[in-house]
This record gives C-alpha cells, sequence and structure tokens, in this order.
C-alpha cells in the first residue's frame, strides 16, 4: 500500500510543528505549487482544511467595509480540529455570558 | 476545445492523454459503468464512464438521481462494494484515490510538455530567505519598525510644528477676526470657539502629518508584502513563547485600531482562543495613541522621541505576551495548537496609487474623527471646564467642575509621578478615544495661551499666506535635513530646530519631569481602551468579559505606569 500524494498533503498539515509558507511545504513535498494549491482546495472541499481570508471588517465606523486600518493578509490554511469539525466562524451571540 | 479540433487530431490527443486510473479502480469502474449501460434511463443522459467515476467519488446528488433510475439499488450495492474492496486492497479512500490520479495525470502531463528553467529562484524567493529566516526574522521586522517610528516621529514632527503654527496662528486670528465682523466679539461663543473647539479639536489636526507619514510606512511594507512575511515570522515567533501564532494576525490589525483588530479573532476557531486573543488586542498600540506618545517624546526627548514612540510600541507586545502566558497558564489552558500554512504573495514593486490612497483613507478616517468624537469631547470638556459660572464670569481652571472631578482622582496617580489634575482629568476623557487625551490637554493646558491671541494681530491675510507658504518650505528642507540626520554621526539640524516645540509641548515642560511624561505614556497605552473598543469586546465576548478587560487593563496600566516611574527614579532618572 502507498500513500497517496493528496494524503501525504493532509499528513504534511498534520505533522507540521510550526506555521509553513505554501512554497516551502510545495518543495518538501516536490509538488508544483500550482499543483499543491489545488490539491489544499480538494482538502478545503472535503472540510479538511480550513482556508481563512480576511473577516475583520466591523462596519462601525461607516466606510462600507472598506476598514483603512485592517491589513490584507494573503490566504491561509489551517488543519479543521477533528474534534470540532463545525468550528464556529462567527461567534454564537447567544453563548455571550459562557 | 476537443469538439472543435478536427476529427483525427482529436482521437490523437485522446489516445495519448487516456486518463488511466490504475488495474483496480479500473476494473471497480468498469463493474458499474456495466450495470449503468444496462440502464437506457441513464445511458440517455450521461455518460456511463464519466458517471460511474462520478458516482464512485461520492456524488451525493447523483447518487439520489440514480436511485430513482431501474438499475439504481443495483448500482449503489455495487459502489459500496467497490468502496469498500479498494479501501481494503489499497488502503485508501476510493475518492481520494481517483482524485489523486487525476492530480498525478495532469502533473505528468505538465512535465511532459512544460519546460522549466533550471533554478526556479526568484529574487522574491532569495529575499523570503532572509526575511523569513527562524533567526533574522525577528530582528529585521524590528529594525523595520524602529525605522517607521523615527521617520514617523523625528521626521514628521517638523511638518508638526508648522501644522500647528497655522491652527494657533493664521486660523485662530481668521475665526476671531470673522466673529469680531459679525459683533461676537469677547462673548461666551468666541471663548467656546476659540479655547473649545480650535484648542481642542484643531489642536488633533496638528498631528495629521504624523500619521500621514505613519500611514505611508505601513502601507509601504503592505504593498510590498512585507506585512504578511511579518505575520508570518511573529506567528512563528509567538508559537515558541507558548502562545497561539495565528493570534498575531488580529494584533498585527491592532497596531492600525483596536476595533477590526477584536473583530478579526473571528478568523480563530477556537472560542477560548478568540477571548483570549481579544483581551491581548487592545494592549497593541493604536494609531489613535501614537500623538500622545509624539507629544510627550518631541517635548522631552527631542530628537529621542522616535525611541520612545518604538519603546511604546513595543512594550505594548511585550505585556500582550505577558499576559498571554499568564492566561494561558490560568484562566485560558492551552489548547491543540494548529499551525497553519501561509501562501505569501510574491514581493513587488510598490505602487504609489495605492498607498496613496491608503494613506488618504486612513488620514481622512482620523479628520473624520476629530470633526465628529473629538470635537463633540472638546466642548463638553469645555463646558466643564467653565462651570459653575459666578458673578458672570467663568471659574478658575482648578475649581471647575472639570477640574474638581479630576482633582479628586488625581491622587490614585501619585506613586506613577504624575498627580497633576490635568493629567488625570486627560485620562478620563481619554477613553472617549485616545486622541482626546491630547486635546483635552491642549484645552487644560492651552486655555492661557489661546486666550493671549484671542486680540488678533494686526497682519493682512497675504502676509499669512506667505507665512504659511514659508513654513511649508522651511518644515519640507529640515525634513530632508532630519531624515538624512537618522544616519549615525549626522546632525544637520541646528540645536534650535530641534527643540522648537508647540505651546502644549512647553506647557508640558512645566507639569511633567521627563520620567513622569515617561510613565504617563505608559498608562495611556495600557489603560481601558476606547468606547468603541469596549463596545467591539462586548459584542463579540460579552459584558463579563468586557468588564474583565476594562479592569485588568486599568491594573496593568497602573502597575506599568508606576513601576516606570518609581524604578526609573532608583536608577536615578528625573
Amino acid at each position: 500500500m502507498t500513500t497517496s500524494t493528496l494524503r501525504r498533503v493532509l499528513q504534511a498539515f498534520e505533522e507540521a510543528e510550526t506555521s509553513i509558507r505554501l512554497d516551502v511545504l510545495s518543495r518538501q513535498l516536490g509538488i508544483d505549487l500550482g499543483t499543491l494549491d489545488s490539491m489544499i482546495q480538494y482538502w478545503v472541499r472535503k472540510g479538511c482544511i480550513r482556508e481563512v481570508g480576511d473577516e475583520t471588517e466591523c462596519n462601525t465606523c461607516g466606510v462600507n467595509g472598506e476598514c483603512p486600518f485592517v491589513m490584507r493578509c494573503p490566504r491561509r490554511y489551517l488543519l479543521v480540529r477533528r474534534s470540532s469539525e463545525e468550528s464556529v466562524l462567527v461567534p454564537d451571540v447567544n453563548s455571550h455570558e459562557q | 476545445m476537443m469538439s472543435i479540433a478536427a476529427p483525427s487530431v482529436a482521437n490523437s490527443i485522446s489516445r495519448a492523454t487516456a486518463m488511466d486510473y490504475g488495474p483496480e479502480i479500473e476494473a471497480e469502474i468498469a463493474c458499474v459503468q456495466a450495470l449503468i449501460e444496462a440502464d437506457e434511463t441513464l445511458t440517455a443522459i450521461y455518460n456511463p464512464r464519466w458517471l460511474a467515476i462520478t458516482l464512485l467519488e461520492g456524488d451525493a446528488e447523483l447518487e439520489t438521481r440514480v436511485a430513482n433510475s431501474p438499475c439504481g439499488p443495483a448500482i449503489l450495492a455495487q459502489l459500496e462494494l467497490a468502496a469498500d474492496h479498494i479501501s481494503a486492497t489499497l488502503g485508501e479512500d476510493i475518492d481520494i484515490l481517483i482524485a489523486d490520479r487525476r492530480y498525478q495525470f495532469v502533473a505528468d502531463l505538465v512535465h511532459s510538455t512544460v519546460t522549466r528553467p533550471q533554478s526556479i529562484s526568484t529574487r522574491s524567493d532569495q529575499i523570503d530567505q532572509i526575511v523569513t529566516h527562524p533567526w533574522l526574522g525577528v530582528p529585521i521586522f524590528l529594525v523595520l519598525m524602529w525605522f517607521v517610528f523615527q521617520m514617523t516621529a523625528n521626521v514628521s514632527g517638523i511638518y508638526l510644528n508648522w501644522v500647528d503654527s497655522i491652527i494657533s496662528g493664521p486660523v485662530t486670528r481668521w475665526v476671531v477676526a470673522l466673529l469680531d465682523m459679525i459683533g461676537l466679539e469677547g462673548s461666551w461663543f468666541e471663548f467656546l470657539v476659540v479655547d473649545g473647539v480650535i484648542a481642542g479639536a484643531g489642536g488633533m489636526l496638528v498631528f495629521v502629518p504624523v500619521l500621514a507619514f505613519l500611514y505611508f510606512f505601513l502601507a509601504l511594507l503592505e504593498d510590498t508584502g512585507y506585512m504578511a512575511r511579518a505575520a508570518f515570522v511573529m506567528d512563528r515567533f509567538m508559537q515558541i513563547l507558548g502562545l497561539h501564532g495565528k493570534s498575531f494576525i488580529p494584533l498585527l490589525v491592532g497596531f492600525g485600531c483596536s476595533v477590526p483588530g477584536i473583530y478579526a479573532t473571528r478568523t480563530l476557531e477556537d472560542r477560548r482562543d478568540r477571548i483570549l486573543t481579544g483581551l491581548l488586542v487592545p494592549f497593541m498600540s493604536c494609531s489613535a495613541r501614537l500623538p500622545v506618545y509624539v507629544v510627550i517624546g518631541t517635548a522631552f526627548l527631542g530628537r529621542n522621541s522616535g525611541n520612545l514612540v518604538f519603546a511604546m510600541y513595543l512594550v505594548g507586545v511585550l505585556i500582550a505576551i505577558l499576559s498571554g502566558l499568564l492566561f494561558r497558564r490560568t484562566i485560558f489552558k492551552r489548547t491543540e495548537e494548529l499551525p497553519f500554512v501561509m501562501e505569501l504573495p510574491p514581493f513587488r514593486r510598490p505602487s504609489f496609487k495605492t498607498i496613496g490612497h491608503q494613506v488618504w483613507e486612513r488620514t481622512t478616517g482620523f479628520v473624520r474623527s476629530v470633526w465628529t468624537v473629538i470635537m463633540f469631547a472638546s466642548i463638553v470638556v469645555w463646558v466643564l471646564l467653565n462651570v459653575p459660572y459666578k458673578n458672570g464670569k467663568p471659574p478658575e481652571l482648578e475649581n471647575s467642575l472639570f477640574g474638581g472631578l479630576s482633582r479628586t482622582l488625581s491622587p490614585v496617580f501619585a506613586p506613577a509621578g504624575f498627580d497633576n489634575w490635568e493629567a488625570a482629568g486627560a485620562l478620563v476623557t481619554g477613553l472617549v478615544a485616545k486622541e482626546v487625551v491630547i486635546s483635552t490637554m491642549g484645552q487644560v493646558y492651552g486655555v492661557e495661551q489661546a486666550e493671549a491671541q484671542i486680540e488678533p494681530e494686526s497682519t493682512s491675510f497675504v502676509a499669512d499666506l506667505e507665512e504659511i507658504v514659508n513654513g511649508f518650505g522651511t518644515a519640507t528642507l529640515d525634513t530632508v535635513k532630519a531624515t538624512i540626520s537618522l544616519l549615525p554621526g549626522i546632525n544637520l539640524l541646528k540645536e534650535e530646530e530641534q527643540t522648537d516645540n508647540t505651546a502644549l509641548q512647553a506647557e508640558l515642560r512645566h507639569h511633567f519631569t521627563p520620567l513622569a511624561a515617561v510613565a504617563f505614556s505608559v498608562f495611556v497605552l495600557l489603560y481601558t481602551p476606547c468606547m468603541a473598543t469596549i463596545g467591539a469586546i462586548r459584542h463579540e465576548f460579552g459584558s463579563r468579559w468586557m468588564w474583565f478587560s476594562i479592569l485588568y487593563m486599568l491594573t496593568v496600566a497602573w502597575i506599568g505606569a508606576t513601576l516606570t516611574y518609581q524604578i526609573g527614579s532608583l536608577l536615578g532618572f528625573s
């Protein structure tokens, strides 16, 4: 039995001890950057990896969601925890007093 | 694409690039395909092989459609058998294997048709090797930020004096002349405009050049792609300290404004991590606090004011890290850390159009806040400074309602070295917005000076314009000199240019010792954030955490300021 390349990508996320750049991961796995990107997207679609973008707009100062203070951080990918796959992105307003 | 190619060419390409999923999977595909081909309702719509592969990949929608066809039950049963068989023989889910073979097929195709240069290391890659280096990354980040704050505090300070001279000079004269012209000379309204609006809100406009410089350099770092590297480097650094690395991105946002920083915690999946990070974000020195450091730095430290600004930002980060470590070991026990993979954009030449847009957006945002929140606060402070009215005259500032309330509070700050009522009052108004600390100081310290200027000097409008233009030219020249003077061993500025302070800075030197001023800066950095941030904390984490944040930050600020003053005194500073 051999481990599929797709599985190796997921394993790289599971076994990573520190955050890593996508291009470094590409070199480590010996996978072309574009191919690796689409492989990660495959796991995103499967719900095993989460893509995080800019979810920071607060709309409190009336600039139509274009907050001038938000730094546009590039895409990040995180492994979804097995125990909390229904991870909450937007806080539950009813759970404030927890 | 294939449909428009000549048939012979299309066939040859099709043969050359036939997709083969390997003997085991192909056998399962064939079994399912055979069952599909036996069902005319399916073959009338779908290509049997495509349908077989898609069903083996687990397409739920197609499964529902197939289930209703005559051969549906048999096909679904076969799919289950195929999945079990492949899993048992190849040790992997069939859908993953199919996708994997497809990626492999594309990779082989690209490999056989695309010739890449031997070395794929670009200049951006080479820079990345250095700026994201495990050991060099953090020092490089610190050096860059030091440079940014030197430019912000030292170099832009020259324009600060120029704008101050315009507001306290020609602008005040024009307003007074205008009010005199319409018969409001010596009225309460004139005092409100001069002592309240111009000394308070107008005094804040002085900081437009300082903030524009800061926003320019931050936008420059962001647009070149460096800020993404900073987030990556600091993430690793925080993980080494045992903190959640992902928290650094909301913290980085907090350098601009704490409110979006609080909302940026939504990117963290665990609620406990979100609360922990939300409690740390206000320790990041937002741009609203910058005017306080710049005023104090230039008043007391001259050319070293940039170092004070840089030190304040570092202290904020340090306190956030220490608080994070404390919370991790007490109320927020460590959860499993999940590193992330970050796609770093290549370094690029900055677009000055984009940078200009960012600087404009951020600076106009500040100016908007001056004419809304800060002007309102300035008017409230002015009213409090002028009541109770006795015998038709306003009270002495110290005996005003504002002075009385502030005097009650001021002994609390005695251990930190700044127990004057003006400072205590400014800190209270700073709860509305941090910029208000300076606008209030402008009012309580600058009132006498403004009163002195309320009689318009006999200058002409043209002479005023000449003064403004000449002042700009001198400021620009001095800025160039100050920039060159940042190089070690070079000082092109004359002594008087280095100590050329605004009226407020001159007043501050009478009321604070340098050490007390630094302790005051520490308190401003660490104490309870502005109302908008408090509201954001309540909205995201609830009232309990909001009160916790308020009390915790007040305590940390008092301890921090007191330690700064007491330790400084022990070391012989004054």
